[in-house]
């Protein structure tokens, strides 16, 4: 297991050096000066020049790099270009609304998903079980920002139920959080719902399922207490993943119910061409991604050995 | 009634495929608007005969933009698709055949870095920094979407690397470019169709969202992301500017989806 784990460990390192250097690539490529877009277009060429040299702008790439990594390894992400404001303060700031956001999404998939997919699985071959997984499939296809506008035009400005846009802490908040969770874990709850379904399907035709059925347990007793048990490791997995995927995902559903994430943060920064900010995001929330995703190997791999002897 | 519409799904499927299909090829033969240019007089008019669809801010027809809409974003899903296969498949298949390699370490470190990036995140810095448009796009979402290709294929080509017509070709000598494009890629094309086809539906997605935030198709070439967006602020008094590029981006959506799951119930038998 510790060999295990320490070749995981150097390898993740390996990679967000990869993650940091492709970063920093996109902004080398980027058409726009950094040195002009902090002067201003009225700035004269010298001063521009003399920014140039000082930023190290203009030495070779292979000297660039190291330069960066020493800087964002010290979490210095650079400043703004437009109000020249800390980039890590910034992405600080936005973090624990991203955060609120992805839980209470993840907390929804699991509270709806599994039972979803239990029913399905309990009713499966009826016309209950098809026209409900018809009915979750054609909501699967809706693309997120759509499900999200449909969200605010129908529950909040025409049903007129719940706020369509505001945060607010606390307690006071939870109004607000709703419609922005519900739009951004309607994906993730299908996805749950049919995998639970269909791995259930399967260790329903078990022996011991059969087993247990001819001891006469009621037909609950079986997928909640035995069944269910079995199919939990595949779907741990994907849940790790797809927490991953609504923390750096939400940008959409963010931008629509303008809630104050780094989902936001990011739209908005792409939108002014504000590439330190980009740049600090796309960092920050690979290295998120990333971390998740080994802890959720790591995870695995210890509650199934056969996948750290495999390798 | 619920009954009947679950029996008869594959007839259902079958029809609206092909109208779907025969609409959006022959637009040009039967569409009277100009899906570019609008007549004022008739802005925000409510879905009727004249417009399926109803009309827009400034006076276009919805249902031909709609139409034009699913064209683009078709063509921009295949081509991107292409070049992602072209990519993944290349690399995908020598990191498999010559797996536990050099060539093979390098691939995969390559192919775990772009993976370690949100998707959609990575392809709009990609757009920020080389600008929107069609082929921008295409080259954005390419780049980043073949690793999920490069993925699938080096791992069918490091099972079937040791079968035993591998083995023979080898023995007879066969050269290896052969062995990989003659012999093996041939037995890797249904799990290689499937993520094909569910690729797709990715690509379309974002697609769609990068018009919709405005680095996408530009107008007024007409894109169902970016009609989305421009009905959004009008959706209580004209519901119709969005809605219907939404359900038009759903059913191509849905589509492909059904068609993916399918082909992947076909491979498995």
């Amino acid at each position: 297991m510790i060999s295990y784990l320490a070749r995981k460990i150097l390898f993740i390192i390996l990679v967000l050096l990869g993650v940091s250097f492709i970063a920093f690539l996109l902004t080398y490529v980027v058409p726009t000066d950094p040195a002009r877009a902090i002067l201003g277009l009225r700035a004269d060429d010298q001063s521009v020049q003399n920014l140039r040299r000082n930023l190290g702008l203009d030495d070779p790439l292979y000297l660039q790099y190291p330069h960066y990594l020493y800087r964002i390894m010290n979490g210095n992400l650079g400043y703004s270009f437009v109000t020249n404001q800390k980039v890590s303060a910034l992405i600080i700031e936005r973090f624990p609304a991203t955060l609120k956001l992805s839980l209470a999404a993840f907390g929804l998939t699991v509270v709806l998903g599994i039972p979803l997919g239990c029913l399905l699985a309990l009713y499966r071959g009826r016309y209950i079980e098809n026209l409900l997984s018809l009915s979750l499939i054609g909501g699967a296809s809706l693309p997120v920002f759509f499900t999200a506008l449909l969200f605010s035009w129908i529950v909040g400005s025409v049903l007129n139920l719940l706020p369509v846009s505001g945060y607010e802490e606390g307690l006071k908040g939870i109004k607000f959080i709703i419609l922005p969770c519900l739009a951004l874990s309607f994906y993730p709850i299908v996805v749950i719902a049919c995998l639970t379904r269909s791995n259930l399907i399967n260790a329903l035709d078990e022996d011991y399922i059969r087993t247990s059925m001819a001891y006469g347990f009621s037909q609950w007793i079986i997928i909640f207490k035995y069944a269910l048990k079995n199919t939990f490791l595949s779907v741990l997995t994907t849940l790790g993943n797809i927490f991953a995927a609504l923390f750096s995902g939400a940008f959409f559903v963010e931008y629509i119910f303008s809630w104050p994430g780094i989902g936001l943060l990011a739209v908005d920064s792409v939108m002014r061409y504000d590439f330190p900010i980009i740049q600090g995001i796309v960092l920050f929330t690979s290295s998120v991604f990333i971390a998740v995703t080994t802890v959720v190997d790591i995870l695995y791999s210890y509650l199934d050995p056969r996948i750290r002897f495999c390798k | 009634m619920i009954c009947n519409l679950v029996r008869y799904r594959k007839l259902f499927k079958f029809v609206f495929v092909v109208t779907l299909m025969s609409l959006v090829l022959s637009a040009d033969l039967f569409l009277s608007y100009d899906p570019l240019w609008g007549d004022l007089k008739e802005s925000l008019q409510s879905p009727s005969i004249k417009h399926f669809f109803g009309v827009d801010l400034v006076g276009r027809d919805v249902f031909v933009r709609v139409i034009y809409g699913i064209r683009i974003s078709l063509l921009i899903a295949i081509s991107t698709q292409f070049f992602s296969l072209l990519i993944g498949i290349t690399l995908g298949s020598l990191a498999g055949y010559f797996h536990d390699t050099l060539v093979d370490r390098v691939i995969s470190y390559v192919l775990a870095v772009v993976w370690g990036f949100p998707f959609l995140l990575l392809v709009l810095a990609i757009t920020t920094a080389i600008g929107p448009g069609v082929v921008q796009i295409i080259v954005a979402i390419s780049l980043v979407n073949w690793v999920g290709i490069a993925r699938v294929v080096r791992g069918e080509f490091i099972s079937l690397k040791e079968r035993q017509y591998v083995l023979a070709a080898r023995a007879t000598g066969v050269r290896k470019g052969r062995i990989i494009f003659r012999h093996i890629l041939p037995n890797a094309v249904s799990p290689i169709t499937v993520i094909a086809v569910f690729g797709l539906v990715d690509i379309i997605t974002i697609e769609a969202g990068l018009s919709f935030l405005g680095f996408g198709v530009q107008p007024p070439t007409p894109s169902l992301g970016k009609m989305i967006f421009e009905g959004k602020d009008f959706i209580q008094n004209a519901w119709w500017q969005s809605v219907f590029p939404g359900l038009a981006l759903t059913m191509i959506i849905l589509f492909f989806n059904s068609l993916g799951d399918k082909l992947n119930r076909e491979k498995r038998g």
